[in-house]
């Protein structure tokens, strides 16, 4: 469990060059989206690791959050400002 | 007598390892993909599909009902939001005019085009109703 999380790590930290060199901000929006779920996997595995289950929780409110992170950034960046 | 343990163990690598070969092939599309619409293509779909397995996986390790009933919600939530969340990007960048250089048939344009027909047809037909 231990070497996927470590493999979703290097995954995240390769990915994070896209994020820093992507030509247009929703390439960098998309790659930062990514680097979020592989996170969130990431935790669900350390949580099988340490046999400490409390972390899905916390992987579930951390869904809710990148879900509307990426919702607002992507209303934000097609109008210019915030309609609700 | 199959041993159940060694069964259940063997099934959750499987759908482990398979959710990080997809994570894997996602990383590879979102580097190596000429334009923003494919990143967008490759990165979504991987990630969608490697998140699943990868979680089933561990609900399959770990088998007892909260964890179980945990990871089926966090599942769902994540097949749900995470088209929503690209197609709002996807939408997003479509008007914010980052097209493809590259475009052959661009349907959406079609479909805007149509609809802004409608929509200006549409008084027009009020206004014989009217008169």
């Amino acid at each position: 469990m231990i070497g996927f999380a470590l493999l979703l790590v290097v995954l995240s930290a390769v990915t994070f060059y896209r994020v820093l060199v992507g030509p247009t901000v929703a390439d960098r929006i998309a790659a930062a989206d990514a680097i979020g779920i592989m996170v969130a996997l990431m935790m669900a595995l350390l949580a099988v690791h340490y046999e400490f289950y409390l972390f899905l929780d916390v992987v579930l409110v951390y869904a809710v959050l990148l879900f509307a992170d990426v919702m607002v950034f992507s209303k934000y960046f097609e109008r210019g400002e915030l309609h609700w | 007598m199959v041993n159940l343990y060694l069964l259940q163990h063997i099934v959750a690598y499987g759908l482990i390892s398979l959710g990080s070969f997809f994570c894997l092939t996602a990383v590879v599309g979102i580097l190596r993909f000429p334009d923003v619409f494919t990143r967008f293509h490759a990165g979504t779909k991987c990630t969608t599909a490697g998140a699943v397995l990868l979680l089933t996986g561990v609900a399959v390790y770990c088998w007892t009902w909260p964890v179980t009933a945990k990871l089926v919600l966090i599942i769902l939530f994540m097949l749900m939001t995470n088209p929503i969340s690209t197609h709002s990007i996807a939408r997003a960048a479509y008007r914010q005019g980052i097209a493809a250089p590259v475009v052959t048939v661009d349907q959406y344009k079609e479909d805007l085009e149509q609809t802004r027909e409608l929509s200006h047809q549409a008084p027009k037909v009020q206004d014989r109703q009217g008169s």
